[in-house]
């Protein structure tokens, strides 16, 4: 089933970019669109193979998910005298 | 996005009802419950109060700067550097939301209805019906919320009466008798859920005029409450709070208790046919919203531009993001609102300071000019009159003369009865423990005034001077 899943997203990255108008958009946007496009189509691809290649990144939402969110819970949870 | 889309008053307040209410009919009775017990129901008052400051902040922002979006105003006012990395926070705190907000719907369609799909599969196939959604208008998705949410509505309401059968009210009893310091801390936590109402800082120029936005997003704030405030009341007395504490969806559970005959069940798939979409509304919003933030980096007025790289982003980081449910559940709970306080609440500050500067003196005059402009235009309006004169219709003189109340006094009745709520739950926390009565006095009491704000809300609405909603037929 893994495998699958990650042919189907394969795949279905490939249509979108192939499909996608907004790169014969950028001919006529600003030099900074066209960097921005670019650099969203790079870190989109990357986490695609981290995805695919089975690694996981640390991202920013890490930082709430696994520092910020047990120490407010156990200090709610002490407070209001539940755990 | 398009500046020429606009966005009536009515569809302001139900989309801003169904941003505020969807996601968090799924979650918020179970941690509320856990921690306020059979008062979970009284832990909407202090998210009102921070919606309405916020709602007032922006409201002064849009009448100094007319026309502009959040993150063109934080450009203003904070000049380009500076303006740019506030933007930033603004656009991951949205990236973050989005992210909870699909992971927690694939969970709950893995859980519930697609056991064998995985995961990956409904978040990706979720996604592509944002990126479909997304890359037309917003005015489509408000009309598609048209059609959807007072479907939803009409199904809160008469959740009471088709689990009728189910209310124990006696397990429940005695209220307000465990103390305030629970309630508060659940108010609190709530305010975190509230703080989806920042998404609605993109959309400001399609909204016409500041005090449509204001009257608008101040009703459909107070309609999500009363929805909330009805739904954990109806879990408390139905499932009871061990239940709705321990459940994983308990909204979920509770529609499931519906058995209006011994053939007709299975509701719960029906009524999610009706809420699906509006989540998917809820994360078009949000999807919209962060790519007119990227214009405010690019310069650039299509948001088509950067949507599809960006929904690819978005799956991928929401999938890479969350391995168990525990994850979201604590994220969007714990993290979320320390989130809000720690770092959203003091941006929003900030920028209030920053419009103090004299700098803006010219435009605060201006504004301040227009609006009194505007009054008297009101005032001098036949059409005004004309509808003052109508007001009550059919109905009685009381009604009619009830009708003619203006604008401010509504405004005044609504503030008066979100005080005298607040009060009541004081007074109940802290008399409910020695006498039970007026513990359940209180409570009542309470539920009036939530009941009859809906009504000064939707009456502020009505009496602000309402241009013709484009979009609509």
């Amino acid at each position: 089933v893994a495998q699958s899943v990650e042919l189907i997203f394969a795949v279905c990255y490939l249509l979108t970019v192939l499909f996608d108008r907004s790169s014969f958009l950028l001919s006529r946007k600003t030099k900074r669109a066209a960097w921005m496009f670019w650099l969203f189509n790079a870190a989109a691809a990357a986490l695609l193979i981290a995805a695919i290649c089975g690694w996981r990144p640390y991202m920013p939402s890490h930082f709430f998910i696994y520092t910020i969110a047990p120490w407010v819970k156990s200090l709610i949870y002490y407070w209001t005298g539940i755990a | 996005m398009d500046q020429k889309q606009m966005i009536g008053q009515r569809q302001l307040a139900w989309l801003i009802s169904s941003i505020m209410m969807t996601q968090a009919l799924m979650n918020l009775p179970r941690e509320t419950s856990l921690i306020a017990g059979i008062n979970a129901w009284f832990c909407y008052i202090v998210p009102v109060a921070f919606s309405f400051l916020y709602i007032y902040g922006v409201y002064r922002l849009m009448r100094l700067f007319p026309g502009k979006n959040l993150y063109e105003i934080n450009l203003e006012l904070a000049g380009p550097v500076f303006g740019r990395i506030i933007n930033l926070i603004v656009l991951l705190y949205f990236w973050l939301i989005l992210m909870r907000d699909v992971r927690w719907v694939s969970f709950f369609t893995k859980t519930v209805l697609l056991q064998q799909t995985p995961e990956e599969i409904i978040i990706l196939v979720f996604m592509f019906v944002v990126l479909y959604y997304a890359r037309s208008s917003l005015e489509v998705t408000v009309r598609v919320n048209d059609l959807f949410f007072p479907a939803v509505l009409l199904l809160m309401l008469f959740l009471p009466i088709l689990l009728v059968n189910e209310f124990n009210f006696r397990l429940n009893d005695p209220i307000l008798t465990d103390g305030l310091f629970p309630i508060l801390v659940a108010n609190v936590l709530n305010t975190g859920w509230y703080a989806d109402l920042l998404v609605i800082g993109a959309f400001l120029p399609m909204v016409s005029g500041a005090r449509s936005f204001l009257t608008s997003t101040r009703h459909g704030v107070v309609l999500s409450t009363f929805l909330l405030t009805l739904l954990t009341w109806i879990n408390v007395y139905v499932l009871g709070p061990p239940i709705t504490s321990r459940a994983i969806f308990p909204s979920y559970l509770l529609i499931q208790q519906i058995h209006l005959t011994d053939f007709l069940d299975r509701l719960e798939i029906l009524i999610y046919s009706f809420w699906a979409p509006m989540i998917i509304i809820k994360v078009i919003a949000f999807t919209a919203a962060i790519m007119i933030g990227i214009n405010s980096f690019t310069g650039e007025t299509d948001h088509r531009l950067m949507i599809r790289p960006f929904i690819w982003i978005a799956t991928l980081t929401t999938i890479l993001s969350f391995r168990t449910f525990t994850e979201v559940y604590n994220f969007a709970n714990f993290s979320i609102p320390a989130i809000f306080f720690v770092w959203a609440v003091p941006v929003l500050i900030l920028l209030q300071l920053l419009s103090l500067r004299p700098k803006f003196a010219a435009q605060r005059r201006r504004a301040s000019e227009k609006e009194q402009e505007q009054h008297e235009e009101r005032m001098n309006d036949p059409n005004e009159k004309h509808e003052s004169s109508e007001g009550g219709g059919q109905n009685g003189p009381f009604f009619q003369k009830v009708n003619r109340l203006p604008y401010r006094i509504w405004k005044h009745w609504t503030h008066r009865l979100i005080a005298l709520g607040a009060l009541l739950i004081i007074a109940g926390g802290l008399f409910g423990r020695y006498l039970p009565a007026a513990g359940t006095a209180a409570g009542i009491l309470y539920a009036v005034c939530i009941l009859l704000v809906v009504w000064t809300s939707y009456m502020e609405m009505r009496r602000t001077n309402q241009p013709p909603e484009s979009g609509q037929t």
